[in-house]
């Protein structure tokens, strides 16, 4: 062993007592946090339990504790001195009771030092858990040969598979001390080890350094080799027989994280999966058959929820929330007016605007027809990207297609724009998309003969000579995308190269190398970027890839520069400096396109190139998981802690560790194909997320803290997002909150807006009930607030009274959703009549909340008791409501009043029918002699605010 | 976070055990301290603005504006002839504490952001104004609230998002019609019996056993939501906006952009005293590109909503309660690029601003003449080229924790900056 760095103890436990568990991961001894329960008072000793993490203490310096017994048969540790009193603990006033006024400090390991004599007088704490792991090392290992483990276990699973992909010569971490070279490189074993051999030795800990930065921890390439895999239990073989001493990992592990964790049964993990996938409840048959096929059958429930409108929506949301191009939505791709490439949309965008001037319009843009057709091409580009990810996952396509698709996604409208002959099964709706190519792009040189109005925009005489093949690759050179993640002259792609390692490798450059803080680095003037070694550490990585988007300029138009060749900013090319000579496609300053080592073959299909390489790359697979992991869990893949001393950072290792290890058992699964499917299929990709325990852990006896804060993510309870809550309501209720309907032309299917779910920003509850707007928001809010809740209720209040009497008063006994085989006559102050309102009110908790209870449950016992009070209220009470709130549902009349919308010029649904709807209205008897409808109304509204309802 | 059985006592209203605060049925006002922290996104150049550079012969221009103009000052603080600076600066330097040569120690908005907000340069901070809404007003409505931008709360509080008012106005009443507000969907008798039973079923339901983290610390949130505290608030808050539309003085007042809107809502919030800080967030200072235009016009929309802040604090009462902190990402070179833009430069600077303090009117810290940061001695506040610090944000961050009363409260402790020199740049 190495000397110990400054203010860190090692220390060593000599043996481990009976009924101990084993070692098996390793650790740092810097990072040990060690959490104490009960109390232990000795001369002057005072320790509380406390969140993890943390203890709560008025400490001496230098006490000694003879032993400390571990609850959870995690570990003994014998003579151990804990050296209580921590840098970062203020001084504490004598005198001061404790309890009240005693300061919070993290115990790290430099609060501890192992060693020291039994120490007798008190009764011994009782350790509940270790974080980190005490101190051990196991001699045994030494004996093995270092070379025969490097070569049977380590070189190729570990350096070969996952090292070598940064900790390369040109990698991104090329400019470390761990430099590998690759597996056909002559005497690579032998080099390997080397270099991985003076790393460890040569190093202060070095041990411990580099099992720390497998992990994940101060490792910008994040977690490689997760605690308690077998990759890591063999490097850590590796590193022993190198003559280091490790520490090891305490108790808990990946593999043991969900001992104690129950599962939710397949039905609830089904019905959970069927609203978020297919936005309904199971059916009769699909939850028979899981109930008689548990768990196997699970597998095929789910997979057969995804299909349909509804899960459509889902992947449009879940590839948005990650990609955000939804921004565009609002803030347009191209621009018709100016296009001078795009020739059919730029002639269109003329014949259009001179119809509606020969109509008499002064301002033609204000032509319903022209705003309809504005309104259906500004979707169709922006939704471009993706509706080809739900295209590829709809129909079985190989994943891998979202990038190397040589077709994009296109409505009609830009289809048309595209000049591409595409068969649709409605032409006249603008949300029917099918596959496309662009196939009248024309660059521009001077055989182009055009005008500039500033009436009708550009006017194209002649496109000229320059008609282009476009290179399809995907998503990647979708306009949408590529406006999303803009260029400029000096930023040069680079943005889109790293938002392309983001979502598509799993690599996120931002984090992947230590940024420099050198400040005259960072002010270097000379090219830095290609020149300072602080800035190529990244540069070196993106500045190819920025490459392979050369020839797409700012606006993400292909090879947008006069003459039609390049798309290289004129401020270079007339620069001084000389640099650009005829013929270039990219900057001579900058490093050439490529990928990693490789180069571009052919400048023309670089973007095309770079999409083989990403999906031949073995991380796509990884961050495909990454990519869905938030839409179904409610929460990004834990990330390691940057800091170790941060707070509950060792909870969060294992968390970041267990879902690594999760993430990379599906990624596997999907690239060799999943139980017997195709290799890369998008729906068992998802199933298999579904399936997962992060989605399906439902409770926990458990009271190891660590265990219990790294499962801070774990089980599918998580609050819905605004859409979610809608579809919900919708499905179990019929009733859209806020819903109207739009057209983009007056002959497309009609598309829905509503208060929690409004592409169009028109409302703002979306917003307010934690949802994004993929521009300045971008987040979700996942906790629930005072604001939050109040949305909640305003959802619930508006919408119970129109539910309940269109349930009772409108719709037929067979068609009610909610309450079905009850009537308004059952009064409480009857037997009889309770017992139907308990039963109803079982019958409304499975419906709503998902739940079974019994009628003198807890939870029927309190809406009953609702139910009651309201009764008695309007028993008492004079006052008559008329129940408001149809208008929040456009759709609320039909099937009772036809027609009951009235539609504006543009196909936007201005309101009610109210003649109809008044004339049936006086047809219905409204009466509620009994006074049951009130208290029916508040209990729905009550149950529509239950915990169990916002989430899901 | 409380355990179960304290939990339970506190959504009962039987007070909590710990000396964590909780919600309490009664305690939804806040009398303090208010705090935004103005998020100028995207990377401002100070050399135009608070730390202002003129150009040096044999270098490359800095500021265009400074070919034809010179350094102005408005009291001790000196600022750039440019945008709407002189109104802003005339006007506020009184009030103005001005921290030049910061180094965020990046050129990545990521990290920017999050070293300029947190204080820390790597993620798992959360903001200063997470910490002082998780210390100041555990019982309030809202807080925190956040209008995009950097809000990492870290898990020591929750962010509120506010947006349209007319919403917020609803949502204050649900039982009642938005469109008619003597028309109500539920009666108040009714609503009285429906809220109790909410309550009672949230704490029962945060009470059940062997519940997952997530599933419990999200029942809890769900029962803290409906604390009667946190209702009262949220109708407190709605009411100042029932008088905002019917008090024609503020018509005057209307805000004409959405960085105005929010700083609208912040203000009524805190005139509500339903929040405690504000993360404020206006973009568009990322100017790679015809830098002076743009950054010009984004200067100035920051600059009239951080005027528009303080003129809705004084009409409201709460100017002398107010403190303020603009930053940015970091800063833009010291000279234009080919298409006029500038791009990003590690040093920036923070302006705080608070009425009536005997260290305002000040400049801490130092660039020279090309926007290099100097080293300052951090007990005098002074240029000392040998022993001296590069200031960083988190030294700006440390400070203002201190200054602001946080720097040992429990959520501060969890996050320290440890092994930071002290500043004294508040005396």
């Amino acid at each position: 062993m190495k000397g110990v760095p400054s203010g860190i103890a090692k220390s060593r436990v000599g043996r481990r007592e009976a009924g101990a568990v084993p070692p098996t991961g390793g650790n740092s001894s810097r990072n040990v946090v060690w959490l104490l329960t009960g109390v232990l008072w000795a001369s002057g000793i005072q320790i509380h339990a406390e969140p993890v993490g943390h203890a709560t203490g008025w400490m001496r310096r230098e006490q000694a504790i003879r032993q400390l017994e571990a609850e959870n048969a995690l570990r003994t540790i014998e003579a151990a001195r804990l050296n209580l009193a921590h840098e970062r603990m203020p001084k504490f006033p004598s005198g001061v009771p404790a309890r009240d006024h005693c300061p919070v400090a993290t115990v790290a390991a430099r609060a501890l030092r192992a060693g020291g004599k039994p120490f007798k007088g008190f009764p011994a704490p009782r350790l509940v858990a270790i974080e980190r792991s005490s101190v051990r090392t196991d001699p045994a290992s030494a004996a093995e040969v270092p070379a025969d483990l490097f070569k049977d276990t380590v070189s190729g699973p570990v350096v070969q598979s996952r090292c070598i992909h940064c900790h390369v010569e040109g990698g991104l971490s090329g400019h470390t001390r761990l430099v590998f070279v690759p597996a056909g490189t002559s005497g690579h074993l032998e080099r390997n080890l080397d270099v991985l051999s003076a790393l460890v030795t040569e190093t202060e800990d070095g041990g411990n350094l580099i099992l720390a930065k497998v992990q994940g921890i101060g490792h910008g390439g994040g977690i490689q080799l997760p605690a308690g895999s077998e990759d890591f239990r063999n490097f850590e073989r590796l590193v022993r027989a190198l003559g280091e001493s490790v520490s090891t990992g305490g108790g808990l592990t990946p593999d043991s994280l969900f001992d104690g964790v129950t599962m939710a049964r397949p039905s609830t993990t089904l019905r959970r999966a069927a609203l978020l996938l297919a936005g309904r409840l199971p059916t009769s048959a699909e939850s028979a058959a899981v109930r008689r096929g548990g768990a196997p059958a699970l597998r095929q429930g789910i997979r057969s929820l995804m299909a349909g409108p509804k899960f459509h929506e889902f992947l449009i949301r879940a590839s948005n929330d990650r990609l955000l191009t939804d921004r565009q939505l609002n803030r347009g791709t191209l621009r018709p007016e100016l296009t001078r490439e795009f020739v059919v949309l730029a002639r269109k965008h003329v014949q259009l605007l001179r119809t509606a001037l020969a109509r008499g319009y002064q301002q033609p843009r204000a032509d319903p027809d022209f705003r309809r057709w504005k309104r259906a091409l500004d979707y169709g580009l922006a939704r471009a990207p993706l509706e080809l990810i739900a295209y590829v996952i709809e129909n079985d396509r190989p994943y891998s297609e979202i990038l190397t698709a040589n077709y994009v996604m296109a409505n009609s409208v830009t289809a048309e724009a595209f000049g591409s002959p595409t068969e649709f099964v409605d032409g006249s709706d603008p949300t029917e998309f099918q596959p496309s190519r662009i196939t009248a792009y024309y660059r521009t040189d001077e055989s182009k003969k055009e005008e500039l109005s500033d009436v009708v925009g550009r006017i194209i005489y002649d496109p000229g000579n320059l008609l282009t093949e476009y290179p399809h690759a995907g998503v990647l050179n979708t306009n949408a995308f590529l406006r999303r993640y803009p260029s400029t002259d000096t930023s040069r792609n680079r943005a889109r190269s790293r938002w392309t390692y983001y979502h598509f490798l799993d690599v996120d450059i931002e984090k992947a190398a230590s940024r420099t803080t050198d400040p005259v680095a960072l002010a270097d003037r000379d090219n830095p970027t290609l020149k300072n070694a602080a800035c190529t550490v990244c540069h070196r990585i993106m500045d190819p890839v920025a490459g392979t988007f050369q020839n797409y300029g700012d606006s993400g138009l292909y090879k947008d520069q006069f003459g039609g060749l390049d798309s290289l900013s004129s401020a270079y090319k007339l620069d001084s400096a000389g640099l650009y000579q005829d013929g270039d496609r990219w900057y001579r300053d900058m490093l050439p396109p490529g990928f990693g080592t490789a180069r571009v073959p052919d400048p023309d299909r670089s973007l095309q190139w770079l999409a083989e390489q990403i999906v031949g790359d073995s991380r796509f697979a990884v961050a495909a998981v990454k990519f869905w992991w938030q839409a179904v869990m409610g929460a990004e893949v834990t990330p390691p802690p940057e800091n170790p001393e941060d707070p509950g950072s060792a909870a969060q290792l294992l968390a970041a560790t267990a879902q690594l290890a999760e993430v990379e058992r599906i990624a596997e699964l999907f690239r060799q194909g999943i139980e017997g499917g195709e290799p890369y299929n998008g729906k068992d990709l998802l199933t298999e997320l579904f399936l997962s325990p992060w989605f399906q852990a439902e409770s926990s006896a458990a009271g190891n803290p660590v265990q219990r804060r790294a499962l801070r993510q774990a089980g599918a309870r998580r609050l819905l997002t605004p859409e979610e809550l809608a579809r919900k309501t919708e499905a179990l209720t019929g009733y859209v909150w806020g819903r109207q309907l739009w057209k983009m032309t007056d002959r497309s299917k009609e598309m829905e807006s509503s208060f929690l779910n409004d592409s169009s920003q028109f409302s703002s509850y979306g917003i307010l009930f934690g949802g994004i707007d993929s521009d300045g928001i971008i987040t979700r809010t996942r906790e629930m607030t005072p604001v939050m809740m109040a949305v909640a209720r305003t959802h619930a209040a508006e919408i119970s009274c129109p539910i309940v009497w269109r349930e009772f008063f409108y719709w037929p006994a067979e068609r009610r959703l909610l309450f079905d085989g009850i009537d308004q006559f059952s009064t409480p102050n009857s037997l009889e009549g309770s017992a139907a309102i308990r039963t109803k009110l079982v019958d409304l908790h499975e419906k709503l909340l998902g739940v079974e209870v019994a009628t003198d449950s807890p939870d029927v016992e309190d809406a009953f008791e609702l139910f009651v009070d309201v009764w008695r209220q309007t028993q008492a009470s004079d006052v008559r409501y008329t129940c408001g709130g149809f208008g929040f549902d456009i759709r609320y009349w039909e099937g009772l009043v036809e027609p009951s919308i009235d539609y504006s010029e543009l196909g936007t649904s201005l309101g009610f029918q109210w003649d109809e709807i008044f004339r049936y209205r006086a047809r219905v008897d409204h009466r509620d002699p009994h006074g049951t409808i009130r208290p029916w109304v508040v209990v729905l509204s009550y149950m529509l605010t239950d915990y169990r309802y916002l989430h899901l | 976070m409380l355990n179960r059985r304290e939990f339970v006592r506190a959504a009962c209203g039987l007070g909590a055990a710990s000396g964590l605060r909780v919600p309490i049925a009664d305690a939804a006002e806040y009398d303090g301290r208010l705090f935004a922290f103005v998020q100028a996104g995207g990377g401002w150049d100070p050399t135009s603005f608070c730390d202002p550079k003129e150009n040096v012969r044999g270098e490359r221009v800095i500021n265009n504006w400074a070919n034809g103009a010179g350094v102005r000052q408005a009291g001790n603080i000196r600022y750039a002839p440019f945008a709407k600076n002189q109104e802003f600066f005339e006007k506020y330097h009184s009030r103005m504490l001005v921290v030049n040569g910061v180094d965020t120690q990046t050129n990545s908005h990521t990290t920017g952001v999050t070293h300029t907000w947190s204080g820390r340069i790597s993620e798992g901070y959360p903001t200063t104004t997470a910490l002082l809404a998780a210390h100041l007003g555990g019982d309030l409505t809202m807080p925190y609230l956040s209008f995009g931008g950097f809000s990492v709360t870290a898990g020591v509080t929750v962010f509120t998002r506010l947006t349209h008012s007319e919403e917020l106005r609803n949502i204050a009443s649900p039982a009642t019609n938005p469109y008619d507000r003597d028309i109500r969907f539920i009666g108040r008798d009714e609503e009285a019996s429906l809220l109790r039973h909410e309550r009672r079923r949230a704490a029962r339901l945060a009470s059940e056993p062997d519940l997952l983290p997530r599933d419990q610390r999200h029942r809890e949130g769900l029962a803290r939501a409906l604390d009667p505290g946190a209702v009262v608030g949220l109708q407190s808050f709605a009411d100042m906006i029932i008088d905002l539309d019917r008090n024609s003085q503020i018509d005057a007042l209307a805000p004409q952009s959405r960085f105005k809107r929010r700083v609208q809502l912040a203000a009524l919030a805190f005139r509500a005293k339903v929040a405690v800080s504000a993360d404020l967030m206006l973009s568009g200072f990322d100017t790679h590109a015809d830098h002076d235009t743009d950054q010009a016009s984004a200067m100035s929309a920051l600059t009239d909503g951080v005027d528009y802040l303080w003129e809705l604090a004084e009409f409201h009462g709460f100017a002398n309660r107010l403190v303020v902190v603009m930053g940015s990402d970091f800063g833009r070179t010291n000279f234009y690029n080919s298409s006029d833009g500038k791009d990003h430069w590690p040093v920036g600077s923070f302006i705080v601003m608070e009425k009536n303090q005997s260290w305002t009117n000040r400049v801490v810290g130092e660039t020279d003449e090309l926007h290099f940061p100097r080293r300052i001695d951090p007990t005098a506040l002074a240029r000392n080229d040998s022993e001296g610090v590069i200031l960083r944000p988190t030294h700006v961050h440390k400070a203002l924790r201190r200054y602001f009363g946080i720097e040992n409260s429990e959520a501060s402790r969890r996050f320290p900056f440890s092994r930071i020199e002290d500043l004294a740049l508040f005396g």
